[in-house]
């Protein structure tokens, strides 16, 4: 059997060089994801005329069309409509492409997390004074929150490693490295299982810090 | 004081139109403990959430203090005015479950800009007034009994300085060994001149508390005088049939065996038993 342990120790540090730019697509999408899921769910959940019908729309179309021709709209094919677009780099294009995916998965997710909120908290603020913005901020988002972490979560690893599609707007992260790398040396198989574990790697610890975060949070919400 | 008049509210459902709030006028003075009784959907509850308008009334005014709305078409502004005038107790407590029991009664002092360690004092003060311990201040309601809740719900109530306090069945959700702790914080509020409104299924509770009793039924108020007369000796034969239901609702409950219970039931002649037993 042709296996070559050494050169997997080798190739390692190598990968790791682009571990941040694949870090980087994940964290930054996530983010803006997590912004407009929350927006789009918060139109979704007082249906708000006009606006609820867009919202919709909007998670219908982008969770509807496969992540690889979002990206290839995107970074090749918007610039051919609006010229001033050729400048966006692929890290740009990657990052919008999957903001706006993981943010329609998102909003189905924050706005079944808010309907489970039980309405007396509205009232309980609203009586005691408060305005309806202050309750959502201060009660009834936290609480939605702390029901949407498990499947944020899920989105979250998900994206971790759908990162590794950003290959083919040329843009060089940890998976496209590992494709260079093992054209390079043609040892294919050391080199994806590589990089392979590095993922695995990462969503384990991710998962750790998720847990951990569940258990502290579930103080106010387990007996 | 608080003065409602000509209050109406419709709910619309598969059914059409269902008439909750039929035209009721209400005076509550200052300091007045009223009790607000009455049969299931007899609109007392609505009557209640329409004083701070968590419930829209159609048509009617509504004054507490110094607000005054007129329905239909209140402007937030006002809404949020005469909203500030009061604070609720809810049936089932709705304390703010992401926050422990000493947040839950801070929050309505600093979100209305009052400096957090002059609220957590307050907070403290009000929670020992109502029988809360200093090491369960720090808990989450999750882990709190419903006996424990309800009276940092009525800590809550109290953190706003209200002109009055609304209280929704404040121990009909409590397990019954709970249900007098609740009502001991009542009583003393009662006693210190607070301006309580109290829908509530407690009649005794209601006699002894109560300075004045006013019983709803479809939606009007059929009766009102001082507590002790209304619960003892009603006018109307609505409220008397109403007050035989609710006092026999325990002894009916336990009679499994109508032939033993029937000699020492007293209401074994009413022809209008929910149970339909012979008189």
């Amino acid at each position: 059997m042709d296996l070559d342990p050494l050169y997997m120790l080798e190739v390692l540090p190598q990968l790791l060089k682009f571990l941040p730019v694949t870090l980087l697509i994940a964290v930054a999408s996530m983010f803006f994801a997590i912004l407009i899921g929350l927006f789009v769910a918060l139109i979704r959940f007082l249906r708000i005329p006009v606006l609820d019908q867009l919202a919709q729309l909007y998670v219908s179309l982008f969770r509807g069309i496969p992540t690889l021709v979002q990206l290839f709209l995107i970074y090749y094919g918007l610039p051919q409509l609006f010229p001033f677009m050729t400048t966006m780099d692929a890290l740009t294009a990657a990052i919008v492409g999957f903001s706006l995916k993981e943010s329609s998965y998102l909003a189905e997710i924050f706005r079944a997390a808010l309907t489970s909120v039980d309405g007396g908290q509205l009232e309980a603020g609203l009586a005691t004074g408060m305005t309806a913005p202050q309750v959502y901020r201060r009660y009834i988002i936290p609480q939605a929150a702390y029901n949407a972490l498990p499947a944020t979560g899920n989105i979250f690893i998900s994206l971790l490693k759908e990162t590794s599609v950003a290959f083919t707007l040329g843009l060089t992260e940890l998976f496209a490295e590992a494709k260079i790398l093992a054209s390079a040396s043609f040892r294919f198989f050391e080199t994806f299982l590589v990089v392979g574990l590095v993922y695995w790697l990462l969503v384990i610890v991710y998962s750790w810090f998720q847990g951990r975060l569940e258990t502290r949070l579930s103080r106010a919400y387990v007996r | 004081m608080i003065d409602v008049s000509d209050l109406r509210k419709s709910f619309f459902g598969k059914s059409g139109e269902n008439v909750v709030l039929d035209g009721v006028s209400l005076q509550v003075g200052t300091g007045e403990v009223v009790a607000i009784i009455g049969p299931s959907g007899s609109g007392k509850s609505t009557l209640l959430r329409c004083l701070n308008l968590l419930e829209t009334p159609d048509a009617g005014s509504i004054s507490i203090d110094d607000v005054t709305v007129r329905a239909p078409g209140i402007p937030g502004a006002q809404v949020r005015a005469l909203r500030k005038k009061t604070a609720m107790v809810f049936q089932g407590y709705n304390l703010f479950r992401n926050r422990t029991a000493l947040a839950n009664v801070m929050d309505p002092m600093t979100a209305q800009g009052t400096p957090k360690a002059q609220a957590e004092q307050t907070a403290r003060e009000l929670l020992t007034r109502v029988g809360i311990a200093e090491t369960t201040m720090q808990q989450y309601p999750v882990t709190l009994s419903g006996g424990q809740q309800q009276r940092v719900s009525i800590a809550r109530a109290l953190a706003v300085t209200p002109h009055a306090i609304l209280l929704d069945e404040p121990t009909s959700a409590l397990d019954p060994e709970l249900v007098g702790e609740v009502l001991a914080v009542i009583r003393d509020l009662a006693q210190q001149d607070m301006t309580l409104v109290i829908v509530t299924h407690e009649m005794a509770f209601a006699a002894e508390v109560a300075d004045r009793v006013v019983f709803i039924d479809g939606g009007r108020i059929v009766e009102q005088g001082p507590a002790r007369e209304v619960i003892r000796s009603p006018r109307e034969e609505r409220t008397r049939r109403f007050l035989r239901e609710a006092v026999s609702e325990p002894a009916q409950r336990s009679a499994a065996d109508p032939a033993a219970d029937a000699p020492s039931e007293p209401l074994g002649h009413d022809p209008l038993r929910p149970d339909g037993l012979p008189g």
